[in-house]
Order: structure tokens, then C-alpha cells, then sequence
């Protein structure tokens, strides 16, 4: 062991010291060790006193260069002679090196590397500030780390491993998950649930991403909202998985805002209709005029004469066909161009 | 019935520890029977007053909490902690011991006053219910009950359960053990470490070490009754659960970190070492101390270079588990 130490005391002025230094640490980071090593690692690499001082965390700790405790004044400010490095979050935070006179060529990457494996443990042992919808939002944001989304699932209790998936409901439906917030989107505030992939179906308008890995449900999210969008009251729970390649028609349409057709303005003047909205869907929805007659609770003749009129403002048969996956087009489309939530 | 068999030899006392031993109790004491309980809850309650005292005039910071048991129960969580306290100041969960019959939230709270004052640590200590009037799962659920408090709680409470321990003494870490494996089997909260202080692991009480010592410190038949106790009618079944005796536990994969110690000459030796040899085999961390020569409950005897050694080496595995040296 004294060998060894005196080989890490001895490491000289070379790019192979470094290495050494930026391994030592990261190993110290991967297997999970607490505050102290990362100051011992800096006194005993060196050969010279280390010590790390943090008001806030009320953590003080100083270790000469063969790994012996020290005592240490329970301030940072006597720190600040000796080469040091700040933590970088703000905090007071301060990691310092007491080698006297010229500094090491490869002190400032020794405390670089300790600042930097202390700043992360210090997070890691550190209390979750977060509640259930921050947690929520972590898992949610394609930006989290990997970190962040560990802590945030443990805090929803969600087990490791599970498969799940997210709901996206408007913001005023009645939450019936315990996992669920209100959260902000691009057309404006929706309520996300995470659930179990087996989980019931829900009540009331949603859109249902398609199950997966938890560190995936970012994904799940961006899919959920898009199936709420392109729901309707007539077929108000919208699976993903149901859309196949409409999915890919709205993120590309979602995507790209400039995509247009004139059977959009089309579909619109429809919509424009009282009636419009739940007769396009219907239409889509059955196979004959008898069935949409009946999804609606209207008389069939009704029914066929506002088909008629549909068809007029569309310009082509909805019927059965191409006629009718041209109208499913048109409605994601439009949908996804209009569709907006208030808060 | 008229059989009697002599106890197998048994390893010697540490003749520090076997002098005040003599001294403390006189010879060998008649052992506890279950008249005895009432009698000794009753001096444990007076001593938790004390307790209570000590809390104060150390101007410590109590926050009494209730957890919900798996039947609807409340249970007492008292959460205590400097006043200076740290934003990371460790969290431990602390369970008594008392043979599962006896003992209370504030037995044995030296070693919560040592985690307070030395890792600025806060600790957490559970009430839980008490055999044989609470059998199993009584006592196991209203632990694991605290522990799921307590993560619920963590935000309030600004503690990190992942980075904390659970820790027990004598059924206390029975119990602390049991916590561990349920919180495994339904996917509960998990924490950085198990203390587990001479274990209380296996009903069976059948192995070399519990029929080396039908007397002393806590004996064979003391341990009998305390397992009859909290298992009532399933005492002496095949196929009793390990979440009541963890020693039957087959599979002890995906535990945390156990620091384990135990005395050569106590009951709970054989199961606490195998205990440490399964979590080995599992994959799992396990750090294993056989004081020589230590009954149970050598540990209360802290002048003794026995316990200084037993305090010693529980200090340094909780300044790695915890990351940092406490204060001297």
C-alpha cells in the first residue's frame, strides 16, 4: 500500500498523470463513494494536505497527503490562499490543495476532477427537492439525465424495470391517478398521468402513449398529447399505438406548421358546421350511415343528408375508400393545427 | 423428558467482559420467563422518561411522526436531530431490540445520541407493536410502515432514504433485516445500508452457537420464548416466512450493504455469520466482525477494549457508508 501511495505521490508532470488522475476519480464517482475519498484522493495523488469545506452541507474535512484525517477550521475563507476550486453551484462550496509554492502542472485538473466528483455525491446523498409533479416533470423532459430521472422515479415509487406509459387529459379533468400533474405543453396546459402499461383504459377525453421503459417515458408523453389532439367528443380515448402512420402524420404536421392542403380548409369549413365535427367523426368512425346514425342518436336520413353536404364542401366521396383515409388525413391534420387547450 | 444432555463446550468469555459480567449481575442470572416482560417493559418505560430528559438538556430537535401498518394501525416515529442539522445529514432508521417482546422507541438510545452528535445524523426511531401480544407480521409491518413514512415524509423532513441506513439491535436488527427484504419483495423504498448489531435471525434457534449458550446473555430459552412470542402458532412450523425469521431466506439478492457483528459466545453467532455468507454469495456487500469472546449485549459494557473495538470498527464501516468521518 505505501508503494502505491508513493507511486500516486510521485505521479509526474505528464499526460499519463493526468489520465491517471481523471480514472482515479471517475472510479471513485462510478462506484458510488462518499464525500471524504474524493479529499483523500486529492491529498494522497498530490502527496500534500486536502480539504473540502461547505457551509451549507455544514461539512468540513481535511486529510494530509497519507490519508490522515486532519483538523480542520470550519470556515472557508482560510482556504482561499492555497490553489483551490470553487464548487461551481453557488454554495460556498471549496476544494483546496496546501502544496506550498509553485502549483503541480496537474493541480488545477486535481481539483478540477475533485471539485467536480464532490459536486455530483454531495447531489446524490443530498434530500430530492422535488414533489410529485417536479418528479413528473423530470420524467416527462427529454432533457433529464439519467440522475435526475433514477431520483424522480424513486420518488413516484415507481419500480425499477416497470413498463409504463402516460395519459394526457385536459387540464380540468378530474385526476384519477396518483401519478398525475398539470403540465404545460405547446397547445397549452394538459393533465399528464403516468400509469402501469396494463393499467384500465381512462374515462373521459384522453390520449394514451404507447408503454415503455421509464427512462423512455418522455417519448410516451409526446405521443399522449398527440393522441389528446387528435381525439374528439365522439371518440374521446385516443391511443397511440391505434394511429399507426396518422401518428407519424401529426408529429410531422406538429413538427413542421407549413404543411398544408386544401382539404384542410375544407375540413374546416365543415367543422365550421354545428353539426360538423361529430358527423366527420361518426363517418369515420362506422361503416355504413346507419351505424354513424346510431353512434350519433340521430335518423338515418339525417345522417345521409349531411354526408351529402359533407362530400359537397369536400370535393370527393367519404364513404369508403380512398375518399375515406383522404378525410382521416385531413382531420389529424386540421386537428393538430387547431386543436389548443386552455388552462 | 428425563434425558438431559450436558451443552456442547462453547467458546470463553473475554475475561474483561466475563469480570464486569459477574460484577453487573452476580453469577448467572435466572433467565427471562414471560412473567418477566410486564416487569421489564415497565422499568424500560421509566428509562425512556430519562431518555427524554437527556433529549432535552442536549437541546436536540424531536419530530414525532405516524406511520399507518399494513392494518390500518398507528405508528409512533419520533425523528430526532440537531439543531444544526445539515441539508445532508444522513437519515437512520432505528429499530430497537427486546427480544421482540420487550423494549421501546428509546431503548438503547445511546447509539442514537452517537449518531446525532457524531454524523450530525438524523435518526429516526420506531415504535413498533410488541409480541406476544402483536405477533408477526405486527411488529415486521409497523417497521417496514415507518420506513415507508419516512420516505413519504423525506421531503418534509429534507432526508435522503437512498443514501441512509436502517439499522437494528438485537430483534431490533431482526426487524432492520426483515425491513430490508420487504422492501426488496414490493419494490419499497431503498436505503444505503443495513447495521444489523447482533442479529435475532432464525426461529430455528437450533444452530451450534444457540445450544452452546442455554444460558447467560440472552439464552437459548430466552430465545425461544422470544420466537414463540411473535410467531404464536406458527412457531415451530416448516414453513414459517422468511419477513419473520430472515435467516430462512434463500435468496438474498439485491439487498444493501450489511455491516453485521455478533459475539463468538452468544446465541445469535452461526445465524449472523451465515446471514453474512449468503449475502456473499448473492453478489451482495456484507462486512462480518466476530468479536472473540463477546456475549450478547457485550457492547453496553463500553469500558471494556472489547466494545472499544466492537464501537471502533462500527464507526469506520459508517464513515464509508456514509462517505464522511463523523466528528471525534
Amino acid at each position: 500500500m505505501k508503494e502505491l501511495l508513493q507511486r500516486l505521490g510521485a505521479l509526474d508532470e505528464s499526460a499519463s498523470a493526468a489520465l491517471k488522475i481523471i480514472t482515479f476519480f471517475d472510479t471513485l464517482l462510478e462506484q458510488g463513494a462518499g464525500i471524504e475519498p474524493f479529499v483523500r484522493g486529492a491529498a494522497v495523488l498530490s502527496g500534500f494536505p486536502a480539504g473540502f469545506a461547505h457551509p451549507v452541507h455544514r461539512i468540513w474535512v481535511r486529510v494530509d497527503g497519507e490519508g490522515n484525517r486532519l483538523p480542520v477550521e470550519e470556515t472557508a475563507e482560510a482556504a482561499r490562499s492555497w490553489p483551490h476550486k470553487d464548487l461551481g453551484d453557488g454554495s460556498g462550496g471549496i476544494v483546496w490543495l496546501e502544496r506550498p509554492g509553485t502549483p503541480g502542472v496537474n493541480d488545477a485538473l486535481l481539483l478540477e476532477r475533485a471539485a467536480s466528483g464532490l459536486h455530483i455525491t454531495l447531489e446524490r446523498v443530498s434530500p430530492l427537492d422535488l414533489d410529485d409533479a417536479g418528479a413528473i416533470e423530470v420524467l416527462l423532459s427529454a432533457t433529464s439525465t439519467d440522475d435526475a430521472r433514477r431520483k424522480a422515479a424513486r420518488r413516484l415509487r415507481l419500480r425499477e424495470g416497470s413498463l409504463v406509459k402516460v395519459v394526457a387529459a385536459p387540464s380540468d379533468a378530474a385526476p384519477t391517478h396518483a401519478r398525475s400533474a398539470v403540465l404545460g405543453t405547446q397547445v397549452g396546459p394538459m393533465l399528464a398521468a403516468i400509469v402501469e402499461a396494463a393499467g384500465p383504459d381512462p374515462s373521459g377525453r384522453a390520449g394514451v402513449g404507447d408503454p415503455g421503459p421509464i427512462r423512455e417515458l418522455d417519448r410516451s408523453w409526446s405521443q399522449a398529447q398527440l393522441a389528446l389532439r387528435v381525439g374528439s367528443r365522439v371518440s374521446p380515448v385516443t391511443h397511440w399505438s391505434d394511429l399507426g402512420a396518422l401518428g407519424a402524420l401529426a408529429q410531422a404536421a406538429d413538427a413542421n406548421p407549413a404543411v398544408d392542403h386544401e382539404d384542410l380548409a375544407a375540413v374546416a369549413e365543415v367543422m365550421a358546421e354545428q353539426w360538423g365535427e361529430d358527423t366527420l367523426d361518426a363517418l369515420l368512425l362506422t361503416d355504413s350511415v346507419r351505424a354513424a346514425a346510431q353512434l350519433l342518436g340521430l335518423h338515418h336520413s339525417t345522417v345521409q343528408a349531411r354526408q351529402a353536404q359533407v362530400e359537397t364542401i369536400l370535393g370527393f366521396r367519404v364513404g369508403a375508400g380512398l375518399g375515406r383515409a383522404r378525410l382521416a388525413a385531413a382531420l389529424v391534420l386540421h386537428r393538430v393545427r387547431t386543436v389548443r387547450f386552455a388552462g | 423428558m428425563t434425558h438431559v444432555t450436558s451443552s456442547p463446550a462453547a467458546p470463553p468469555l473475554d475475561p474483561e467482559l466475563a469480570a464486569a459480567l459477574a460484577l453487573q449481575l452476580g453469577g448467572d442470572p435466572s433467565p427471562i420467563g414471560i412473567d418477566d416482560v410486564a416487569v421489564k417493559r415497565a422499568e424500560e418505560a421509566q428509562v425512556a422518561l430519562e431518555v427524554l430528559e437527556q433529549i432535552k438538556e442536549r437541546d436536540l430537535v424531536v419530530v414525532e411522526g405516524t406511520a399507518t401498518s399494513h392494518d390500518g394501525a398507528h405508528v409512533p416515529v419520533s425523528v430526532v436531530h440537531r439543531k444544526d442539522r445539515g441539508p445532508s445529514s444522513p437519515v437512520i432508521l432505528y429499530i430497537h431490540g427486546g427480544g421482540m417482546m420487550m423494549g421501546n422507541r428509546w431503548s438503547g438510545a445511546d447509539v442514537i445520541f452517537d449518531w446525532v452528535e457524531h454524523y450530525n445524523a438524523v435518526v429516526a426511531t420506531v415504535e413498533y407493536r410488541l409480541a406476544p401480544e402483536h405477533p408477526f407480521p405486527a411488529p415486521q409491518e409497523d417497521c417496514y410502515a415507518a420506513l415507508v413514512w419516512l420516505e413519504e415524509s423525506s421531503r418534509r423532513l429534507g432526508v435522503n432514504l437512498e443514501a441512509g441506513l436502517v439499522a437494528g439491535i438485537s430483534a431490533g436488527a431482526g426487524l432492520a433485516a426483515s425491513v430490508c427484504l420487504m422492501a426488496r419483495d414490493r419494490g419499497g423504498p431503498r436505503v444505503g445500508g443495513q447495521l444489523l448489531l447482533a442479529p435475532m435471525l432464525d426461529d430455528r434457534n437450533d444452530s451450534v452457537s444457540a445450544r452452546q449458550f442455554p444460558r447467560g446473555m440472552w439464552n437459548r430459552q430466552e430465545n425461544e420464548l422470544g420466537w414463540r412470542s411473535l410467531l404464536g402458532p406458527l412457531h415451530g412450523a416448516d414453513d414459517v416466512p422468511y419477513v419473520a425469521a430472515p435467516a430462512r431466506c434463500a435468496d438474498l439478492r439485491g439487498l444493501p450493504p450489511a455491516f453485521i457483528e455478533v459475539g463468538s459466545a452468544e446465541v445469535f453467532r452461526d445465524e449472523a455469520v451465515e446471514y453474512a455468507s449468503k449475502l456473499w454469495a448473492a453478489g451482495g456487500e456484507a462486512e462480518l466482525h466476530v468479536w472473540a469472546g463477546g456475549f450478547h449485549g457485550f457492547q453496553t459494557f463500553d469500558h471494556t477494549a472489547l466494545a472499544r473495538a466492537s464501537a471502533g470498527a462500527l464507526r469506520s464501516w459508517m464513515d464509508r457508508r456514509l462517505g464522511f468521518t463523523g466528528r471525534a
